[in-house]
């Protein structure tokens, strides 16, 4: 099993992929990319939900890694 | 007998040259009085109007045709009809009453639903004549019409009574933005400054909402429509260019990247099957994602100065792991606690 900071920066990673995806569909004025960078943003908060239970299990399993 | 006046005079016979020349001087003097006789387009003349317009073309089309007809007495003519047909016109401005035997007067059809029979008969229209304009209309049933008028023109105008006409937005309380009457700001890559000065916007503004469409040159427009609201509608030469996409696009795939890396090497990493399901699976939602959003990179703006160049970000990374490893005496110990927590 990765070190469980690891998977933490990783999922801050896409947690701010996650928020860019969703600003730059606010900024845009072109519907086409608008909606692109809407579902994308959709996608990644979509895959990242398992990712935050595997975190939350890592906690419980290992109370040392917690507040990393 | 010259070639002047063959053109000009009435001869016996007549050369192709000088029927040309007829022509040209009789459309000239034609677009000259058509001009002086007002703006009115033909579908909306009235009776006689149609009248006078035949009557002329007829008068201009003799000299061409014909031979022994002089030039100069139809041109004559020609500016008679017209100057008569403008004094009516003029007239009608300062006596109603001629206007109405000039240009005659408009006529109820129908009054609140009620047929006027002597007036249709009056106007020489057919019931099958009023029926076809209601339909024409969308009012196809007589109690629907409030009021239907022969206008001077010749159309007929409908109005529906008010229990069945539309609902308005004042209607529904709905509020209404005042959008003014659009105009072009933009036409065959040049600002046109008049409008745009008469808009209230600034070529300033203009310039900006221009880069935000990814547009960096007026040239690349062919037409951009403004509305008084500060709409603005912009339609580039080259419709096939790409979207506008954000500047900080090509960091965040580098981000998305790395993170699809890093969740491979997790789901490898573990030994829990149910974590390495998950790794994998979101792994691959990424790269879904990536997908989505690199071909939209393969531009030429892909290597435009200013991007975040993705390799830089590894390489600088992959120094810094390396620089950690060889601090003496470090590596061991992160190595065991990494072995230690791993599995």
């Amino acid at each position: 099993m990765p070190v469980g900071s690891k998977v933490k920066q990783c999922l801050a990673n896409l947690e701010s992929a996650q928020a860019d995806l969703e600003s730059f569909a606010l900024e845009t004025n072109d519907q086409a990319a608008k909606q692109l960078y809407a579902q994308c943003a959709q996608q990644v908060k979509g895959a990242i939900e398992p990712l935050k239970q595997r975190v939350r299990q890592i906690e419980h399993e290992e109370p040392q890694y917690r507040g990393y | 007998m010259t070639f002047w006046q063959e053109v000009f005079y009435s001869v016996p016979a007549i050369s192709p040259a000088a029927v040309i020349l007829r022509g040209l001087f009789t459309y000239v003097w034609l677009l000259a009085f058509v001009r002086l006789m007002g703006q009115r387009e033909l579908g909306r003349l009235t009776v006689f109007d149609g009248v006078v317009a035949i009557t002329v073309g007829t008068i201009a089309a003799f000299p061409v045709t014909q031979p022994q007809v002089s030039l100069l007495m139809p041109l004559l003519g020609i500016a008679a009809w017209s100057l008569a047909h403008l004094g009516t016109s003029v007239a009608g401005n300062y006596w109603p009453a001629w206007r109405r035997v000039a240009a005659g007067e408009p006529v109820v059809l129908v009054k609140d639903g009620k047929l006027l029979e002597e007036n249709l008969s009056a106007s020489r229209l057919t019931m099958d004549d009023l029926m076809s304009e209601l339909r024409l209309r969308g009012v196809p049933r007589l109690q629907d019409v409030e009021f239907a008028v022969l206008e001077p023109r010749g159309r007929i105008s409908v109005f529906r009574r008010a229990e069945t006409q539309p609902a308005s937005r004042a209607d529904l309380k709905l509020p209404a933005e005042h959008t003014g009457l659009p105009t072009f700001v933009i036409l065959d890559g040049r600002i046109l400054y008049d409008n745009l000065k008469d808009s209230g916007f600034s070529e300033a503004w203009l310039k900006d909402r221009l880069r935000r469409e990814n547009i960096k040159d007026v040239r690349e427009v062919k037409a951009a429509q403004l509305d008084a609201a500060g709409s603005l509608y912009v339609d580039r030469y080259d419709d096939d260019l790409p979207a506008p996409r954000s500047r900080r696009e090509p960091a965040l795939v580098a981000r998305l990247k790395r993170a699809a890396a890093e969740l491979q090497q997790f789901a490898l990493d573990t030994q829990d099957q149910g974590a390495r399901k998950t790794y994998t699976a979101t792994a691959r939602q990424v790269r879904d994602v990536l997908e989505r959003l690199e071909p939209r990179l393969e531009t030429p703006e892909q290597t435009a100065a200013g991007w975040l160049d993705p390799t830089v970000e590894q390489k600088r990374e992959q120094g810094a792991q390396s620089a950690e490893r060889w601090v003496p005496g470090d590596r061991p110990r992160r190595h065991r606690g990494g072995r230690k927590r791993g599995g």
